[in-house]
């Protein structure tokens, strides 16, 4: 039995953006002295989750107490004044500025305006010492290891004195060492009475760390209690979504010749490391993986936009390897990329010339464009893949999601010697009935001979549609999966680390 | 939109008609206005004497539209434009003939435009302070070369023809200025080169997955610029007679406010040709009406910028509130 009420509590929950409910009726419960992890899939709430309780969306619905008494937000500083400083995960550090300019960035001591550096120094390395912390503090933080730049930020919350601490993937970018410090540090505020929330992919972490777990799941709440009353499987069961409906467009296709093969792909650049893989005639081969696993970076050396260090790119056995994206075009390798506004369209442009852009020198006759070798090729494209727009030359801007992704997907339509087809992410924010067109796409493709690479965040989405899945984790390949072992599970055992 | 009675339906088409062609409605109030206040606007003499005026100005701007349609700008062309001048009358003067002098004009604007190219789409430095170095380092050279003084001389009479000639009625410098509009609109709009030149300043990331050649446009761009700049000098240096150092520095803020307001007549507010040429208009139309109503040079100078920052303003507001 508790007297005191619980430090943090969140009922009913809910926040709805058009056209997505991002949480439905969340409850969450944090007391002193606890750290609570929360768990969840690419896209499940935590981000949100995170954002409500920072002030920075109100919620639709639901109610948030402290210590007993209900809160309401106004904006994030509002969030902060309640007790509630937030670790996030792209870090808020102003890179030139030192340590002890970012921590008392916004609530410096001044005389008459004019910083007092002193104080400011005593004040830095008061909230350095309180999180046991020693770092340089004369120097920009950009200077200053990940873990140092964690820690500065930690201590520009603990000044604040919190009374709930929220840290979102606060070890992504730190060393086993420096996670062992962040660790004992965390272990230390929860014995001075704090709660803390703590949002991970690393499952392992979790087990290690937490007290207590929520498993969010399509913006509900999946499961919580004590962290002793789980196992790793039994969190990953909680976060994939079983609920298979029929828009996913998948037919055998029988399987050809090996099309695409990589050996020892590797960028340190944007962290590709050894990366080998195949995909042969009529395969959709999908890449799974958490965020940042590497997936979209090695689409990008696949496709000759980033130059890789070593390694070999082959397409129908012989060697391709891209240094330039014209180079990738001309052994047949066409992207799809994620985020289509800002990587597959150009706004302003007509529909016509975004959709004859890669291969413009084969509708433009003595180099001048707009004729009937033009418009006529695109028409009927248009016509065939039900691109909903007035005319050709509307702005692509002005047509639906769903439509523009056609578009991205007709310019590589245009020629028929496509070999390796690599769709990233192709059915984020379009409509039901568009995704399945797309998916429907990506099969008459792979009927027609081609390998098909498939980039997908939504796990249900790359099980169904994939015959195999690369998982990605840290830029290298985790694992494959396929046949009758293929399901949601077994690629977020791999994703996660967590078998 | 049920409840909108038919009063608010006209006055929301009539909106969309100020929104759409805002810019050209200005420059025809400025052409009634003053036709009203001057009776001698509107004779022919003086409107070839505006055509003739603006015809410099127009290449020059023709020429920087280019390079900001792939999303670049160039601060140099003003400096450009003199070196080229005084390149050529400095030849013509030395006895060669005017095509060597012209040819060698041209090309000292191309170096220039090259080197932009080159450390624009190679070194990646920004347009502005590649250009802003081209400009200064043209400066320093006219006035090496010069010593900073005008060179006068004999000049084959060919040359005089480019700046002071005429094609039966018309002034060839008008005649260029038409071709050099009607080839750069049709380069931007109806060929391969202009496609991929919009496409790059729409969007570069897309156009770079898109295998386009991002560097070589963005460079021909560049170059675009600078030869607009040496046309436009070369053409100066021919009615001024002589090679003046500082002759076509002038142009450089005209032709910036007429690629701005050039800007306003697109719906989405991206250079065009056409919008940069109907830019070149309104300030040619302003100059010279000011002009003729006898208001001092200063002024116009003032009510210039004032304008300019009245049609880009409304330009940039016009998305907010034809959204609704």
């Amino acid at each position: 039995m508790r007297v005191t009420p619980p430090l943090l509590e969140m009922q009913g929950i809910c926040m709805e953006f058009p056209g997505v409910r991002a949480l439905d009726n969340v409850d969450l419960v944090l007391h002193k002295g606890e750290i609570h992890a929360i768990v969840g899939e690419n896209g499940a709430g935590k981000s949100t989750l995170i954002k409500v309780l920072a002030g920075a969306y109100r919620p639709t619905a639901g109610r948030i107490k402290i210590d007993g008494s209900e809160v309401r937000f106004t904006g994030p500083r509002h969030g902060l004044a309640s007790g509630i400083g937030v670790v996030y995960q792209e870090r808020a550090l102003v890179p030139s500025l030192t340590a002890v300019d970012n921590i008392l960035l916004g609530q410096e001591p001044a005389r008459f305006g004019v910083l007092d550096q002193k104080a400011m120094k005593a004040r830095a390395r008061e909230a350095l010492d309180m999180i046991g912390a020693s770092v340089n503090m004369d120097v920009p933080v950009a200077e200053l290891s990940a873990g140092d730049q964690q820690l500065v930020e930690i201590a520009k919350i603990a000044l604040m004195g919190p009374k709930i601490m929220v840290l979102d993937e606060p070890t992504a970018a730190l060393s086993d060492h420096e996670i062992e410090s962040l660790f004992k540090l965390l272990r230390r505020f929860r014995e001075q009475g704090m709660g803390i929330l703590y949002i991970s992919h690393h499952l392992n972490e979790i087990f290690e760390l937490a007290d207590t777990v929520t498993v969010l799941r399509n913006g509900k709440v999946a499961g919580h209690g004590p962290i002793q009353d789980f196992t790793t499987a039994d969190v990953i069961r909680l976060m994939i979504d079983r609920d298979l409906s029929s828009q996913y467009v998948k037919e055998p296709v029988e399987v050809g010749p090996e099309v695409l093969r990589t050996e020892g792909l590797t960028c340190r650049r944007i962290g590709i490391y050894d990366v080998s893989i195949i995909a042969r005639a009529g395969e959709i081969v999908g890449l799974g993986g958490l965020m940042g696993s590497g997936r979209s970076e090695l689409a990008s050396l696949l496709f000759g936009a980033v130059r890789p260090d070593s390694g070999r790119v082959y397409v129908d056995g012989r060697e391709v390897t891209p240094k330039s994206v014209r180079q990738a075009i001309k052994a047949g390798i066409y992207l799809v990329p994620e985020k289509r506004r800002e990587f597959g369209l150009v706004p302003v442009e007509s529909i016509l010339s975004n959709i004859t852009l890669p291969f413009l020198r084969d509708f433009s006759p003595w180099g001048i464009v707009g004729t009937k070798a033009e418009h006529e090729p695109v028409e009927k494209l248009m016509r065939e893949l039900r691109v909903k727009a007035r005319k050709a030359t509307d702005p692509v801007a002005t047509l639906s999601g769903g439509n523009q992704q056609k578009v991205v997907v007709a310019k590589w339509l245009t020629t028929k010697s496509g070999r390796v087809f690599i769709f990233d992410e192709p059915t984020q924010g379009i409509d039901v009935g568009a995704k399945t067109e797309v998916y429907q796409m990506m099969l008459n493709l792979a009927k027609a001979g081609a390998a098909i690479i498939l980039i997908s965040s939504d796990l249900r989405e790359l099980v169904a549609m994939s015959d195999r899945v690369y998982v990605m984790r840290e830029g290298r390949v985790a694992g494959e999966v396929g046949g009758e072992h293929l399901d949601g599970e077994a690629v977020l055992s791999f994703a996660m680390g967590g078998v | 939109m049920a409840g909108h009675s038919n009063g608010d339906d006209i006055r929301s088409r009539l909106m969309k008609v100020v929104w759409g062609y805002g810019t050209l409605i200005g420059l025809l109030i400025l052409v009634v206005v003053f036709s009203l206040a001057s009776d001698t606007f509107l004779r022919l003499n003086n409107i070839v004497n505006i055509l003739r005026q603006i015809s410099m100005l127009a290449i020059i701007a023709t020429g920087l539209t280019f390079c900001m349609v792939t999303g670049d700008f160039d601060l140099g062309i003003g400096s450009i434009g003199s070196l080229a001048g005084v390149i050529t009358v400095s030849l013509l003067v030395k006895g060669y003939p005017t095509i060597v002098g012209v040819l060698a004009g041209m090309a000292t604007a191309a170096v220039f435009g090259l080197a932009n190219a080159v450390l624009v789409t190679r070194a990646g430095i920004s347009s502005f302070i590649s250009t802003l170095a081209a400009g200064s380092v043209a400066t320093g050279v006219t006035f090496l070369y010069t010593q900073g003084q005008a060179i006068y001389g004999r000049m084959p009479s060919a040359f005089a023809f480019i700046g002071r000639g005429y094609v039966g009625p018309i002034p060839a410098p008008v005649v260029l200025m038409i071709l050099v509009v009607a080839l750069g609109e049709f380069l931007l709009s109806r060929t391969r080169t202009g496609r991929y030149m919009r496409a790059i300043g729409g969007n570069m990331a897309a156009a770079r997955l898109s295998g386009i050649a991002i560097e070589k446009y963005r460079g021909l761009g560049l170059v675009f610029s600078s030869l607009g700049a040496g046309a436009a000098g070369i053409i100066l240096a021919s009615r001024l007679g002589s090679g003046q150092p500082t002759a076509a520095s002038g142009f450089f803020l005209d032709a910036i406010s007429a690629a701005f307001l050039g800007q306003t007549v697109l719906r989405d507010g991206r250079p065009s040709v056409i919008g940069t040429f109907l830019g070149v208009l309104i300030i040619g139309v302003i100059n010279n009406g000011l002009t003729l109503l006898g208001v001092s040079y200063y002024w116009q100078d003032i009510s210039k910028g004032i304008i300019i920052v009245l049609a880009v303003a409304l330009a940039t507001l016009r998305p907010r509130l034809g959204s609704h």
